[in-house]
């Protein structure tokens, strides 16, 4: 039974794609560091369009506000330590191997993809149509993240609040050590 | 929790009996208020660069622009000379991104606005009108996540000028807005919490109810203010375009209406601001002492008061903004940071952490929110503002150069004057050992530490000079010129004897003495065996009117005049040849008085 959409969803649907898309081999292409994060910007957004039409609108604003920002300081390291005026020594995939590997595993990536969409889904995974719909007039916006995560899945939350903990540790110490060294 | 969650659910039950319009009467509505409020945005945007020049003008005892339409349309004039102006394109520049940058710096400010409730819900025949463009769930983090993406415009801007102070400019910018933006985002957590919800109409019905949050929640409003002028660029946190250190920062490569599109986007980033800070804090459209604004039945009057009253809020606010600029000086670059992290940040997790445990001790008494929640918020908050300001706020909360030092810093450099007191002896007097000058600790008085009082000082007297309308001088210049002194050294005049020609006698002796090199003497000599110029020529532009060539003539024939308003179309027309020396008619400069040689 496949589900019919209206056109104006497919229209989008198919627009955001590949504008994302586009963005995404763009992204990769370029060799100055700049324009390559600015079309990463763009390939986020056109994925938080996505997910804004797939009811999801809290996961679509945190993917601009949270990605947005974080890209943001890659710029800065772009800017303040890679601009040194060679973009070409800058550029990535050294080696045939390096380029075949990744050719493989872009093949098993999508060819995952497709074993997924052509098999049927588990049944608890299924939802009804308006299941996102229903939860928003329940809950609300960030109620429909906060729900599951804060209650069914509060262990796993917690352990990546950890990880966070130690990364962060880790920027300190590293920039004290070095801090230390220059006195 | 369900109380929390209970209110804004009741008040957003509205009028039953009026649905949202739908099918095509909501695109065309949807359609309109777009319009509508991009128009009056535009407009209000190129009015507030009126009211910031006349603001500026009133607090410094000036008129401000009083030309152009007797200064209303001073911003149409501006916005065609700026239409008209040339696009510079500098060299090296990366072309793409330097056209992108203005235009994304602008977009984030505008499009903030679509979600932004603008008034109660206007009743139609077809139905409830919500004036809000588009009621998202996420309200408040779409606001989040779009006016975070305006520091790519100055970063942009910055990096693809190829120049070294728009460079500085946008690192500064982006910086100073990723370090406040984090602390304007927790400082709207207690807002959230109260809210129980992220989007903005049920803010605001919220405060309807519950009491507006300026009073709930003061310290989260005090820090989202400072934020949000660290967000705008606005003084005193304008570092990005400080043009005492870097020209114009981010925009020194920009003309035309590229520039303007920079300048543009300020002003459209304070009314983002502002408004949010009517609808978080000072309770957004909602008229007071009524709930038909919010639960109907609704009417048009009370949506248009309703308008009024929001708009009022902003215009308060952006007046704030001008304010405040024009108070306080620019902060340092550490001082800027180390309030954003040391203070700011960590006084809004302790907010959060504050105002979630009186909420959960208040919904635990069984307390619902109301006037006496309020009141115990308002109370708890007024704790914390005395802590800030009348302990914290004494040179520690940022640390002016004049700061307080610390008492141990103090008592060594006591120590100090008091080991050099024993060695000390007059310069060249016997068994003086050490030449020292005395140490002196000088105890500040409160005024000059505390740094919210010497601003709030500094605003009572800006605005005392705001409202002084007797005591605004402008000269009106073309009309009304300024006196200038009788020894004042401007254009050149060549004197002529009674029949008309030129009194130099081409004795060599000015182009000699010229520091400046800008006198050209060709002389020639008539039948009679006269000397006069064949060519006498001053480069105006060379000249540095230091009167020389007056004082040196021997005939009286070249002088400098009391005269200074010279414009020409080219370069070449400064320089003056003998006929138009002859031709100039100014009063020549009186040198010195003879009964007053020195000036006196």
């Amino acid at each position: 039974m496949e589900p019919h959409y209206p056109l104006f969803y497919v229209f989008h649907f198919y627009l955001f794609g590949v504008i994302a898309l586009a963005s995404a081999i763009t992204f990769v292409t370029r060799k100055s560091p700049v324009t390559a994060a600015l079309w990463l910007v763009n390939t986020m957004f056109s994925l938080a369009a996505l997910y804004v039409m797939l009811d999801a609108q809290f996961v679509g604003v945190m993917q601009v506000l949270v990605y947005a920002g974080a890209i943001m300081v890659v710029f800065l390291f772009v800017v303040m330590l890679l601009n040194l005026g060679h973009p070409s020594e800058l550029a990535d995939a050294r080696g045939g191997g390096w380029k075949l590997a990744a050719t493989l595993i872009g093949f098993g990536l999508l060819s995952e993809i497709i074993v997924i969409t052509k098999t049927k889904l588990p049944a608890q995974l299924v939802v009804a149509r308006d299941f996102n719909e229903q939860q928003l007039q329940k809950l609300n916006a960030v109620g429909m993240i906060a729900e599951p995560l804060f209650r069914d899945y509060l262990l796993a939350f917690e352990l990546t609040s950890v990880l966070l903990l130690v990364a962060i540790t880790g920027a300190v110490v590293l920039g004290r050590g070095r801090a230390a060294g220059a006195r | 929790m369900s109380v929390f969650h209970g209110i804004p659910a009741l008040l957003q039950a509205a009028d039953p009996n009026m649905p949202i319009v739908s099918g095509g009467w909501f695109f065309f509505f949807t359609i309109v208020k777009m319009i509508v409020i991009f128009t009056i945005y535009m407009i209000g945007v190129a009015m507030l660069t009126l009211a910031e020049r006349k603001i500026s003008a009133w607090i410094q005892d000036r008129h401000g622009p009083n030309r152009v339409g007797k200064g209303w349309l001073q911003p149409a004039a501006d916005g065609l000379k700026n239409f008209m102006k040339e696009e510079t394109m500098p060299e090296g520049v990366n072309k793409p991104l330097f056209v992108l940058a203005p235009i994304l710096s602008f977009i984030p400010a505008l499009t903030a606005w679509c979600v932004i409730p603008f008034g109660a819900p206007w009743p139609t025949r077809w139905g409830r009108i919500d004036l809000v463009v588009a009621d998202l769930p996420v309200g408040f983090l779409f606001i989040l996540a779009i006016t975070s993406l305006g520091v790519y415009g100055i970063v942009l801007a910055g990096w693809s000028s190829n120049n070294k102070y728009a460079l500085l400019g946008g690192l500064r910018s982006s910086a100073q807005m990723v370090s406040y933006e984090i602390s304007l985002g927790m400082s709207t957590i207690p807002v959230l919490l109260l809210a129980g919800n992220v989007s903005l109409n049920s803010i605001i019905n919220q405060q309807a109810w519950g009491g507006w949050n300026v009073v709930n929640l003061t310290v989260a409003f005090f820090i989202f203010m400072v934020s949000a002028f660290a967000e705008t660029n606005r003084l005193p946190f304008d570092l990005p375009e400080a043009e005492s250190e870097l020209i114009a920062g981010y925009h020194t490569e920009y003309s035309a209406m590229k520039f303007s599109l920079f300048f543009i986007a300020e002003y459209a980033g304070m009314v983002t601001q502002s408004a949010l800070m009517a609808t978080l804090f000072f309770g957004g459209w909602d008229v007071p002492f009524t709930a038909r604004d919010n639960i109907g039945p609704f009417s048009k009057w009370l949506s248009l008061l309703s308008i009024g009253i929001f708009l009022a809020k902003i215009l308060f606010f952006l007046f704030l903004f001008m304010w405040i600029r024009w108070t306080l000086p620019r902060f340092r670059y550490d001082q800027l940071m180390s309030l954003g992290w040391k203070f700011m940040l960590p006084l809004a997790l302790t907010y959060i952490v504050l105002i979630a445990a009186v909420m959960l001790g208040l919904s635990a008494a069984g307390i619902e929110q109301g006037i006496l929640y309020a009141a115990i918020l308002g109370s708890v908050n007024l704790g914390m503002l005395i802590v800030l300001f009348a302990i914290l706020d004494r040179g520690r909360i940022i640390s002016p150069a004049y700061g307080r030092m610390h008492p141990k810093e103090v008592e060594r450099l006591r120590q100090l004057d008091r080991q050099l007191e024993i060695k000390r002896r007059p310069i060249g007097a016997e068994g003086g050992e050490i030449m020292a000058i005395k140490v002196k600790v000088v105890e500040r008085p409160v005024d000059d530490v505390s740094y919210i009082r010497a601003t709030l000082k500094g605003m009572a007297l800006t605005v005392k000079h705001l409202f002084d309308v007797q005591g605004r001088v402008t000269t009106q210049y073309p009309e009304e010129k300024s006196p200038i002194s009788p020894r004042w050294r401007g254009t050149h005049r060549m004197l002529t004897t009674e029949t008309g020609k030129a009194r130099c006698v081409a004795c060599g002796l000015c182009p000699t003495v010229c520091p400046a090199n800008c006198i050209k003497l060709v002389p020639g000599e008539d039948e009679e065996g006269n000397r006069y110029p064949l060519v006498f020529e001053i480069d105006e532009f060379r000249c540095i009117f230091c009167g020389f060539c007056q004082e040196v003539c021997p005939e009286e024939a070249i002088h400098v005049g009391r005269h200074y308003e010279n414009s020409e179309y080219s370069r070449e027309g400064f320089v003056y040849d003998l006929q138009r020396l002859m031709d100039q008619t100014h009063p020549v400069c009186e040198m010195w008085d003879p009964e007053d040689p020195k000036g006196e």
